[in-house]
């Protein structure tokens, strides 16, 4: 668990973080989202310990970062911007400094080196030296260093840049797995990664907490209510008056109509528990009018980030 | 303290660094050494003593990038983010530093041991 409150960092007159406060809870995922510049790494940098804040605190599991620095420490594997990755070992022998930086007790040691490297996908490269790895094995190790000794909490900055697709995947994979028992921030510019794997989300620019919320949430925030776009084969008029009969729908509106293709709007109210899409399927195939295209309108986390930073 | 402390001595080791203070720490004193034999009386102090300059060079090669290293290559983050003190790690540091100069002043014990022994 991780309370930050009114941190701010300035350097000179410019201040990078300019009160940022939020808490993450225990098991949570939290997205960490912000254009570049934002305040992003920095805040990071000082969560961890690595910069100290001008002002406001940072209490890791209770420890105040600056006043137990070595118990707040304990709990946190970081990744930071660029891995820090010492180019003249081998990746076992960086993993193994690793472990006695982090003071891994040795009994044990071997198997949850092992489990990370396989965890990591990085087995056939453990006696190579890092400097001679590729990119996306470097960025690899790097997450591999900050799952040493299993801390509770894990902070990664753009754990996925330098990747292949496939790789990408994989990671998203360990990540959502890390998830089940870990605390996780999460930093990336890839949204549909922070979309699919966090609980929250915090925006920031410049230096500020522009937004902090669950991602149906802000999507719902920034739209006002929920719509879904239905493209079907059939007549319009019919299709109208069987869909608004159903509960639920408080608006249709005719997007684009081409001889007998039909796209509409149609606007469902936020209700929990009703999920009309599954009413309007069954109201469309008692019809016998097929359905073409049906998707969901709501803003994507995309659409949420432009909104909010490009103001 | 200990995984510093490893950690840069062996680094010496993966990079030119070590092996050329060694082998050119090795020859001088070697030379020095040798070159008091005709004189009969062989001096080791004096030997030290011309080797002075070398120090002067040789020693700043060993210990300039025991900082400016991890600073270029970002791993300094490492000794601000993980549970240790930076006393632990200048003392790492230092030690290992030490110990290279450790290791080529064992050129001038086998040059002692030469003496005594004769």
């Amino acid at each position: 668990m991780i309370e930050i409150t009114n941190l701010v960092k300035r350097y000179g007159d410019k201040k990078a973080v300019n009160g940022i406060s939020f808490t993450v809870q225990k098991g949570e995922v939290l997205g960490f989202l912000g254009p570049n510049g934002a305040g992003k790494s920095t805040t990071m940098n000082i969560i961890t310990g690595y910069l100290s804040s001008t002002s406001g605190t940072v209490k890791v599991n209770g420890h105040d970062i600056l006043e137990e620095p070595e118990e707040a420490k304990k709990c946190i594997g970081y990744l930071p911007e660029l891995p820090p990755l010492y180019l003249d070992m081998t990746v076992l022998e960086y993993l193994n400094f690793m472990c006695d930086l982090k003071k891994v007790p040795k009994a044990g040691r071997k198997e949850m080196l092992a489990k990370i490297l396989s965890m990591v996908r990085i087995v056939d490269v453990a006696d190579r030296l890092v400097g001679n790895l590729s990119k996306g094995y470097k960025q690899r190790v790097g997450i591999a260093q900050a799952l040493i000794g299993d801390p509770e909490i894990l902070i990664l900055d753009e754990p996925t840049v330098g990747l292949d697709p496939n790789q990408i995947l994989e990671i998203r994979k360990l990540i959502r797995n890390l998830a089940k028992d870990h605390t996780i921030i999460l930093s990336s510019h890839i949204l549909s990664e922070v979309q699919a794997v966090c609980d929250r989300v915090v925006i920031i620019n410049h230096g500020k907490v522009a937004a902090i919320d669950t991602i149906t949430d802000l999507s719902k925030k920034l739209s006002g209510s929920s719509k879904l776009l239905l493209s079907f084969k059939g007549p319009v008029k019919e299709v109208r008056n069987a869909l608004q009969a159903l509960p639920g729908i408080t608006g249709i509106n005719e997007r684009i109509s081409d001889s007998d293709i039909h796209e509409i709007d149609i606007t469902i109210s936020n209700e929990k528990g009703s999920d009309v899409r599954t009413s309007i399927f069954y109201a469309m195939s008692k019809g016998g009018w097929p359905i073409l295209e049906f998707r969901s309108l709501d803003p994507t986390l995309e659409e949420v980030f432009l909104s909010i930073t490009s103001a | 303290m200990f995984a510093v402390y490893k950690r840069e001595f062996f680094s010496y080791f993966r990079s030119p660094v070590g092996y050329i203070a060694l082998a050119l720490f090795s020859f001088l004193s070697g030379l020095l050494f040798i070159n008091q034999f005709g004189s009969g009386a062989v001096s080791i102090s004096s030997e030290i003593i011309s080797l002075r300059s070398f120090f002067v060079v040789i020693i700043p090669v060993i210990t300039m990038g025991l900082f400016a290293e991890d600073k270029k290559r970002g791993t300094e983050i490492l000794f601000y983010t993980n549970p240790l003190s930076l006393f632990d790690v200048v003392l790492g540091k230092f030690l290992a530093a030490l110990s290279l100069l450790g290791v080529m002043l064992l050129n001038v014990i086998v040059h002692m041991i030469i003496t005594a022994v004769n």
